[in-house]
């Protein structure tokens, strides 16, 4: 029912099951209630090691270093940094920062300044970000003055606030705190049900999420920074309402583009369910994803979705919402009612926006690496961070001016495009002007400069 | 006269595949119905961080 890739883009490493916080949302499964973790399973070096070469071997663009908190284990995530350095795969790490010391950042300043940070911040009132977080007293200064370092530094940093009822009210004075301290996206994302509260306590109601994500883009504008959501909602939730268009690009991935490697090895996919499919030190990557395929064929998409106008790119909503029990086996936002009672023209598809051509004669970044895959091939970069699927047809020209570093303009890529009909061309500019966006096309200019 | 019909879809279907256009291909279905259609792969524009704590 849809495009299958050959590999993970992203793989998510649980570097450890340790966490010095208790946030009451942590959708850690093995995380006792109302305890801070202290559990002994983490990554060894040599799991390290052994993970990098499978990652590499597959091709796996990205990784993001989770946890636990990865910097309880100092050492490790070093090591895992430097791995995948070498092997020339993109990291980004979650964290809460409060373990993060100056030594740290300037290591990642002068050895790994590719890398992405993400941080947790339940709300910019001190004393309500350590409560909900489970964490002693001046916690908060601590992460802030990290977070503010960081960024000084030039390592591109993103907030999270995860949105439960009692910190709604926040949004806006943490989204200021984001834009002061100068992160790159203020990411505002519902709690999602976990094991301390499978039946689904915590979670907003429709109305909460359809107040927070209007406020989230009226955060937006109010503070001209980019805000975002990493979680997704049901189509038939939001289609018909603004939100829809601004968060719409959001489908659950999990088992789809990634997978999440646990401290035990075991291969998952998704980061907040327990289900595993094999561990990776007793079997290859591939053929682990490979188990995995009911997941990018529809196995656990709810059966009243399946009808659905919405289905191929929504595909039924989240996963984790769909499957803890006690959720009537739908996501908890699924609302396919309210889809009869909308204006026809929410459930037209839109046209895309006229293009304009772009002149400059362009050559394929020499950074840029290519995946092949049944449909044609991943391209991406890994510094920064860019990734894109194209045909078999678009894959050839690319490889063939890139091996002969060939220079062409949007006239001869047009023309070699095989585009005949008007639909096409705008489809075949529209491409051109997105490699050029993502970066790998660059001008002549641009490749002389570096 | 079957025979006809088929050997020409088959036919149009060969000519079809020697002149696949250059496309970018969607992780799922490219139709995003009244959605943005920004042609953007649902994970591809999420910072490295499709997850969080």
């Amino acid at each position: 029912m849809s495009t299958r890739l050959s590999a993970p883009v992203d793989v998510q490493i649980e570097l450890t099951q340790t966490c010095n916080w208790q946030c009451r949302h942590c959708y850690n499964f093995w995380r006792p209630a109302q305890t801070t973790t202290n559990l002994s399973q983490h990554l060894s070096c040599d799991n390290i090691i052994h993970i990098v070469k499978e990652l590499a071997s597959n091709q796996v663009p990205s990784i993001t270093i989770t946890g636990g908190e990865p910097f309880s284990r100092r050492r490790e995530i070093f090591m895992l940094l430097e791995m995948t350095k070498k092997a020339g795969i993109h990291a980004s790490i979650n964290t809460n920062l409060s373990l993060v010391g100056k030594e740290d950042i300037e290591k990642l300043v002068d050895e790994y300044n590719n890398v992405s940070i993400l941080f947790s911040l339940l709300s910019a009132d001190a004393a309500e970000h350590e409560r909900l977080a489970g964490a002693p007293s001046g916690t908060y200064t601590k992460v802030i003055n990290t977070a503010a370092l960081i960024i000084q530094r030039g390592i591109p940093v993103s907030l999270n606030m995860v949105l439960m009822r009692e910190n709604l009210h926040a949004m806006e004075i943490t989204a200021r705190l984001a834009k002061r301290l100068g992160t790159r996206t203020f990411c505002a994302t519902k709690v999602l049900p976990n094991t301390h509260a499978p039946d689904g306590t915590l979670l907003l109601s429709a109305e909460e999420v359809h107040w927070s994500l209007a406020e989230l883009m009226r955060i937006e504008e109010l503070l001209d920074i980019p805000v975002d959501i990493l979680g997704c909602y049901p189509r038939c939730l939001l289609v018909g309402t603004s939100a829809h268009q601004r968060f719409s690009h959001r489908t659950c991935v999990a088992g789809y583009t990634t997978v999440t490697i646990g401290a035990d090895g075991g291969v998952r996919p998704c980061s907040h369910m327990e289900m595993s499919y094999g561990s990776i030190f007793h079997e290859p990557l591939i053929d682990i994803w490979e188990k995995m395929d009911g997941w990018r064929e529809g196995e656990f998409i709810p059966e009243q979705c399946r009808n659905c106008l919405f289905l191929s790119a929504c595909r039924g909503g989240c996963r984790v919402n769909t499957l803890t029990p006690g959720l009537h086996n739908m996501d908890f936002y699924a609302d396919p009612q309210r889809l009869t009672s909308l204006p026809q023209k929410c459930l037209t598809p839109r046209i895309p926006e006229e293009t304009s051509d772009i002149v400059a004669k362009s050559i394929m970044c020499p950074q840029v690496k290519f995946r092949k895959e049944p449909f044609g091939a991943l391209i991406y970069t890994t510094n920064p961070l860019a990734i894109m699927l194209v045909n078999h047809s678009t894959i050839d020209f690319l490889m063939n001016v890139a091996e002969k570093r060939e220079d062409f303009d949007l006239f001869s890529f047009l023309e070699q495009s095989g585009a005949r009909t008007e639909a096409e061309r705008r489809g075949v500019k529209y491409l051109y002007q997105k490699l050029v966006r993502k970066g790998f096309l660059i001008t002549l200019t641009e490749h002389e400069r570096r | 006269m079957q025979q006809e019909i088929f050997d020409e879809l088959v036919d149009s279907d060969e000519h079809n595949e020697q002149r696949e256009v250059f496309a970018e291909v969607s992780l799922f279905d490219a139709e995003m119905v009244g959605g943005d259609e920004s042609g953007d792969c649902a994970c591809f524009n999420c910072d490295g961080n499709p997850c969080h704590k």
